[in-house]
């Protein structure tokens, strides 16, 4: 009687948790769909559609005309890679956050507390300065990729304590390498004005600009971190309780933490690269995901993707749409919207009825 | 192999695989943003000049160039210009009518009504805007966007980006002549050299008994900045205007520095240009023990675009400065009409404004 009891509640939350999910899914699916439909330029409905439908693969070719030139330019060479740049960067940003504050059991870090942001930015600022074109047209986007990795990977084993990588000592190391690497970026700021708008938008962050290229490869190594994460759910719900119950249940601590360090790295760091600094996705998405699903990783690892990609994606159409012909910076969007979030996300921590 | 060492080389690993894919990936689309120099454009009755754009202090970014090489055979007819010095220089050589956007700061002349009008954010270009007009050509100064960008706007939209920057009198006449040929305009920008020299070499004679010895010499404050005062020196052509003036800048660092009080001071000048976006307070605060400020030595600029934009309408601020300082020698009223002297008879009169 009591087994059926159970399994019965057991079923109800399974479903529950479906239901969810399934309607995130369709109102990413929506966002993604209006998101195409809405810019500086208006494009009629029905030329969006037919842009749409002359897209699908094998029928493409007959569907009926009725857009110029340029509005399928502006469809699909802008808006589309804009918006699938958006849920991208969004998800990674998320995932990175959901990894992070499990690996710390910290609910105020996000990933660019390791060291990710500021080695990013560090890159970008080093390429725009020496005008370097080692990687063609993305050499600033590649070299924000590889700074960021490197001082992560820094910043990692400069938190070295006799075989372990204790995480107070690997939070501080982060910061104290993000003020120091901030320095040298300041450092060369000053000594090259006309890098200052370019690098100012960089840390803004702006969606604005993605091709097609670079979110192909960006998209790869967004879901592939997203699967690996994934399946470290059991033993970074292990690490939340704790370091000593993780290896009280047999988690290789030490290995887990590198493991899904370098894969949020890997990821956040492939998404930044394209987008610049986005702030608050990472550190505010994670807890929307525990307030809907719970805590466990294994539904808000996948979940907090899903709403990140909303999130950054409905913020960048407020950008797009807020001020008439201009583009505002989507990091100001997210950081309007995310602080007060924040806010409210710790009045309740505050009154108890939600524990991250 | 001990545990660190195998920790080290995984994540070397992991950091090739990512760098190599992100190159591969470069390498596979052969994707390039690399400035050209040399530009070839056939005349309408069939000759091909070559101009190199360097001689304006300038390049291009130009989708699949050739020996890199941008070959233009017909002349320009819808341009986008996002320098102020460019609109003003096309609406005086009659090619305002190829024009179809300009940025907020391009306001001589007015923009007409089919002219689509940009209010530019710092380091963002409104892709989607830009690509509605479905311009031949975006002009614009260095500097100032995103790389990816302009990587979108070249390489995926097949909009040619060329960057105009003179840094000197004989650059701006360059600049004429470039304009003159990419809009088929070849001949007014001839006559509109003609009258800049003429009157610069009026100006040398009624400046002629004015000794080295005998210069006054100046400081221009461009505007408060971090660390000290934003300011003009020797290779920018505001530092040429006041040579031509007949002025000597204190200021012996190249280009648009940022200097600290102290350096003014130390350096003693007899006056202090002040420009137009300065206030007399902020003057008093930043330079209090400066002589030049005490003796209230200072002049003001009415209107900066006329300094700081590189074209024709220089030659209006040199004379207005040459006036300031030298009165006996030189009058505003002495350059010699626009229209009479071109015949290029502008509705809207270049020299509205200087004063005011």
């Amino acid at each position: 009687m009591v087994d059926a009891e159970i399994t019965e509640k057991g079923h109800r939350r399974i479903s529950l948790f479906f239901t969810k999910a399934v309607i995130l899914a369709a109102f990413l699916a929506i966002s993604i769909i209006y998101s195409t439909f809405i810019g500086s330029v208006n494009i009629p409905v029905s030329s969006i559609t037919a842009i749409y439908l002359r897209q699908l693969p094998f029928i493409g070719g007959y569907a009926a005309s009725g857009y110029t030139a340029t509005q399928y330019e502006i469809i699909v060479l802008v808006r589309e890679p804009e918006v699938i740049g958006a849920v991208m960067v969004g998800a990674a940003l998320a995932l990175g956050g959901t990894s992070v504050q499990s690996v710390f059991r910290n609910p105020i870090t996000e990933p660019y507390i390791i060291g990710i942001s500021s080695g990013a930015t560090l890159g970008a600022v080093i390429a725009l300065s020496t005008n370097t074109s080692i990687f063609g047209a993305y050499s600033v986007q590649i070299l924000a990729f590889i700074t960021s990795l490197a001082v992560v990977l820094g910043v990692y084993f400069l938190s070295f304590r006799t075989g372990r990588v204790p995480p107070i000592y690997l939070l501080l190391t982060g910061i104290a390498i993000s003020l120091f690497i901030s320095a040298i970026v300041g450092l060369i700021l000053f000594s090259n004005l006309r890098l200052q708008n370019e690098t100012f938008a960089w840390l803004l962050g702006s969606l604005s600009g993605i091709t097609w290229q670079e979110l192909g490869l960006v998209s790869l190594l967004v879901i592939l971190s997203g699967f690996i994460l994934s399946t470290l759910w059991r033993e970074l719900d292990a690490l939340q309780m704790g370091e000593p119950h993780a290896r009280s249940i047999g988690v290789n601590v030490e290995r887990t933490k590198l493991l899904a360090l370098i894969i949020t790295t890997v990821g956040v760091s492939a998404a930044v690269s394209i987008s610049g600094l986005i702030g608050f996705v990472g550190l505010v998405i994670p807890h929307l995901g525990r307030m809907l699903f719970g805590g466990s990783n294994r539904k808000v690892i996948p979940m907090s993707a899903i709403l990140g990609g909303i999130f950054l994606l409905l913020s960048d159409d407020l950008a797009r749409t807020m001020v008439h012909n201009e583009v505002l910076p989507v990091g100001i969007i997210t950081g309007l919207i995310g602080v007060p979030f924040f806010m409210y996300m710790l009045s309740r921590i505050s009154r108890g009825s939600y524990v991250s | 192999m001990n545990q660190k060492l195998k920790i080290i080389v995984a994540v070397a690993i992991v950091v090739v695989v990512a760098a190599s894919a992100f190159g591969v990936n470069y390498y596979l689309h052969k994707g390039k943003l690399e400035p050209v120099y040399n530009m070839k454009i056939m005349e309408a009755n069939g000759t091909v000049d070559a101009f190199n754009l360097s001689t304006v202090g300038g390049y291009a970014y130009f989708p699949a160039q050739q020996n890199n090489t941008w070959y233009l055979s017909h002349p320009l007819s819808r341009i986008v210009t996002l320098i102020p010095s460019v609109t003003a220089t096309l609406y005086a050589l009659h090619a305002y009518n190829d024009v179809v956007g300009v940025d907020q700061y391009s306001i001589y002349p007015t923009p007409g009504k089919n002219v689509t009008v940009f209010d530019l954010n710092v380091g963002s270009l409104p892709i989607e805007s830009i690509a509605n007009l479905t311009p031949d050509v975006v002009i614009t100064t260095a500097g100032g966007f995103s790389n990816q960008q302009i990587n979108q706007m070249v390489n995926v939209l097949h909009i040619p980006y060329l960057v105009l920057d003179p840094g000197s009198i004989s650059q701006i006449e360059n600049q004429n002549n470039l304009l003159g040929l990419l809009t088929g305009t070849s001949s007014n920008a001839g006559i509109i050299n003609s009258w800049m020299n003429s009157n610069l070499q009026n100006l040398s004679k009624d400046l002629g008994n004015i000794s080295a010895g005998a210069e006054k010499s100046v400081f221009y404050y461009l505007y408060p900045a971090s660390g000290g005062i934003y300011t003009v020196g020797p290779g920018s052509f505001v530092n040429q205007e006041l040579n031509i003036a007949h002025l000597k800048n204190i200021v012996n660092i190249s280009g648009y520095p940022t200097v600290s009080t102290s350096y003014v001071i130390n350096a003693t000048p007899e006056y202090v240009l002040l420009d137009q976006y300065v206030n007399q307070t902020t003057l008093n605060q930043s330079l209090p023990g400066l002589n030049a400020v005490k003796e209230h030595h200072v002049v003001a600029v009415a209107n900066d675009t006329f300094f700081t934009e590189p074209n024709f309408r220089i030659i209006y601020s040199i004379y207005w400065l040459a006036q300031q300082f030298y009165p006996s020698n030189v009058n505003l009223s002495d350059v010699s009409s626009f229209n009479s002297y071109t015949h290029l008879n502008l509705a809207q009169n270049p020299e509205t404004g200087v004063n005011s």
